[in-house]
């Protein structure tokens, strides 16, 4: 069900499940390790409900962990037009004439996080 | 005086004595606390958590929680309910979910505990465990996919039957029931007995099905096909069509085999009798000379494989005789072919047994007999049943029929085969009236009889000389015997053991009992009961005044013990490594 989530499919009928699920294992477990492996899953339900929200009805991932949500953008204000990004871009996703600003083909992207780290201008943002 | 417990149950107020289940408690006073894993007397390991109930904040497994004085104990509230559906909710997540093609359809615990907690959906699909079925054994078939892990089949294994051959192997979610290394079951010390498919709640153990084997055979019409059964088939084999446990239907189950289109129905009682004559002759003899005793039954196919692995060093104690279903085997295919002038190739012998150790034993080489198996198939009681229904032959109303002869006559001492005491109780009677010479009044060993894991006997003989009996059945309690025997803290002369838990009365091949009806009833003592029965009830109870074993004798085999006997009755045993 957690899987789901990060991929963007979850729905919020899967978090009532995921809770009864974590409470029930924890009320009927015989030992110690089946009464506290539901924890993460209960507190984080608790404390970070919104971010599971965020998930399932927005589709985004507000820490941009989960790769299935996340984006990678070229700011056309900061871009250059240095090609660093697209000569080091492992799958060629990203194209654009020299001086002006790039852009990524999302459909190509494999959200590796080269283009990023290697764009000397920070012109790339993770959304 | 025992220390009594008070406490509530629902409202209830209980007193039990110290040392009760819950579970026990509130079965007592009919609250029902459904169960998976808990068999009675076998398997007490709260692993399956179906039978939680609400102690204070906390839900606890019932099946192992002692009652406390002052207990509050609720069994029917939300939490308690949906905690049980959960569970089982899980444990059917990771389930082979064919149901209907199942052969425990209709007979399966999960099954039924599904449907009385009302569960209609899943809804936890996720990762399911894939694993290959093993169906290398002769006798049983595991399918891991359907396994719940609850244990039961171990602890039969291990503490009934003193075998281990299956344990838990690996952690977590890779956990299974495995032989040791992951060994297929037929490179292991498992002897066959069964008891593991009897204690298992769902379909992840069932017998190796023999069905199509017989129905091609009837179908040939080269063929002739011969069948005969085990004694103790016709007590349980009514349980198969609704009837009570320890119902008697002889008559029907010979009308129903007609009725599938056997040739000729005879009766392994026949080679019951005949097998009290050739070992009740080897146990005077060995008296005699005071070789190889004890003498130890070989009737039992998981008890002989049970010696052959764990006391080698014994072999030469159990009796040469074959057991009585692969002896009928032999004179079928030689005495009987010969009188029927039929070519013994063109013979195919069905065995009807309540036990899947049988089917492991008719492959050993050594019983045949030029290429030619003395038993070809060998089904067992559910199959039987399994094939009636498929006939659609309406069971409960046939007409009682009787077996086919020469083969098909007993006496009363071979029906009590069937059940633990009785091979010892039909040789005693016979060697008693062969060394007293004259006909013999009480002939009913009570001592022998019981469902004591270890019965001990001595009979005086009419000669001056005794010999010291003893009885054991469920392989735990012949182990113990047999070190008792080994260390010389017993001096015994003959030896009887059956492999299953109250003789072949509950063999692994018998009508399956669930854990319910296990707690309310004692099922080895009511068929057992109808065992005895129908001993009392047959006109001969003596194997030696069987008229057609004399007849055999005459005819064809000589005397007891003797060439042709050897050549046709008798085998030998090879020593076989635990690993």
């Amino acid at each position: 069900m957690l899987e789901k989530i990060t991929e963007g499919k979850g729905t919020l009928e899967d978090l009532d499940k995921m809770e009864e699920l974590a409470k029930q294992i924890k009320a009927s477990s015989l030992c110690g390790l089946g009464q506290t492996a539901p924890n993460p899953v209960l507190s984080t339900l608790k404390y970070f409900r919104d971010e599971y929200i965020a998930h399932v009805v927005d589709k985004k991932c507000p820490a941009g962990v989960c790769t299935a949500l996340m984006k990678y953008t070229i700011i056309p204000e900061k871009c250059k037009g240095c090609s660093i990004c697209a000569k080091q871009c492992p799958v060629n996703a990203i194209s654009g004439k020299v001086k002006e600003p790039f852009v990524i083909d999302q459909d190509k992207c494999v959200k590796c996080g080269v283009c990023m780290t290697k764009c000397p201008f920070k012109a790339i943002e993770k959304k | 005086m025992m220390e009594m417990i008070k406490f509530k149950i629902d409202g209830i107020e209980l007193e039990v004595p110290k040392g009760t289940t819950v579970l026990e408690a509130a079965r007592s006073v009919g609250i029902k606390i459904p169960s998976l894993c808990y068999l009675k007397d076998v398997n007490k390991s709260s692993s399956c958590r179906v039978c939680v109930v609400e102690v204070g904040p906390r839900l606890i497994a019932s099946c192992t929680l002692a009652a406390e004085n002052g207990m509050d104990i609720k069994t029917n509230t939300a939490k308690v309910r949906e905690a049980r559906r959960t569970v089982v909710e899980l444990l059917l997540s990771n389930h082979k979910r064919e149901c209907t093609t199942c052969v425990r359809s209709e007979n399966c615990e999960l099954q039924a505990l599904a449907k009385d907690l009302n569960i209609r959906d899943i809804r936890f699909e996720g990762e399911k465990t894939t694993c290959p079925i093993d169906d290398s054994s002769t006798s049983v078939v595991r399918d891991q996919e359907k396994c719940v892990l609850c244990g039961r089949c171990i602890s039969t294994c291990g503490n009934v039957q003193s075998v281990h051959a299956i344990g838990f192997a690996n952690r977590g979610f890779s956990t299974v029931v495995a032989p040791a290394y992951h060994k297929p079951l037929s490179d292991t010390v498992c002897i066959n007995c069964g008891q593991c498919i009897m204690a298992c709640p769902v379909g992840a153990l069932h017998e190796k099905e023999n069905i199509k084997d017989v129905w091609n055979a009837i179908a040939d019409p080269d063929k002739y096909v011969v069948v005969q059964t085990a004694p103790a088939v016709r007590v349980a084999l009514g349980e198969e069509f609704g009837m009570p446990v320890g119902s008697r239907v002889t008559g029907k189950m010979v009308s129903a085999l007609r009725k599938l289109g056997f040739d000729k129905v005879f009766d392994t009682d026949f080679a019951a009798d005949l097998t009290i004559m050739e070992e009740g002759t080897e146990l005077l003899k060995r008296l005699e000379s005071g070789e190889n005793l004890p003498l130890m039954t070989s009737c039992c196919p998981g008890w002989v494989k049970f010696v052959e692995h764990f006391y080698p060093d014994m072999l030469d104690n159990l009796s040469t005789c074959k057991s009585p279903h692969q002896m009928e085997g032999a004179l079928i295919k030689s005495y009987f072919a010969k009188k029927m002038d039929i070519d013994p190739a063109k013979i195919t012998v069905v065995s009807i047994m309540p036990c899947v150790a049988k089917k492991f034993e008719n492959q050993r080489e050594e019983l045949s007999s030029e290429n030619l198996q003395d038993v070809d198939i060998v089904l067992t009681t559910r199959e039987l049943a399994q094939m009636i229904k498929e006939a659609g032959i309406d069971f409960a109303n046939l007409s009682d029929e009787e077996f086919d002869n020469p083969l098909g006559e007993s006496t009363g001492a071979a029906v009590i085969f069937g059940a633990t005491g009785g091979v010892a109780e039909a040789a005693l009677r016979t060697v008693f009236e062969i060394t007293a010479g004259k006909e013999l009044e009480a002939i009913d060993y009570e001592v022998v009889r019981g469902t004591e894991g270890i019965k001990e006997a001595t009979i005086e003989l009419p000669n001056g000389k005794s010999i010291n009996a003893a009885i054991a059945h469920g392989l735990a309690n012949a182990r113990k015997l047999l070190d008792m025997v080994k260390s010389g803290e017993k001096k015994i002369d003959f030896i009887e053991v059956m492999a299953c838990p109250g003789g072949c009365v509950t063999g692994g091949g018998q009508p399956i009992i669930d854990a319910k009806t296990r707690e309310v009833m004692d099922v080895k003592i009511e068929r057992a009961k109808a065992i005895y029965d129908e001993d009392k009830s047959l006109p001969i109870r003596k194997s030696h005044k069987n008229p057609y074993i004399k007849q055999i004798y005459e005819e064809f085999l000589g005397e007891p013990n003797g060439h042709l006997s050897h050549e046709l009755l008798h085998t030998h045993y090879q020593k076989r490594n635990r690993f």
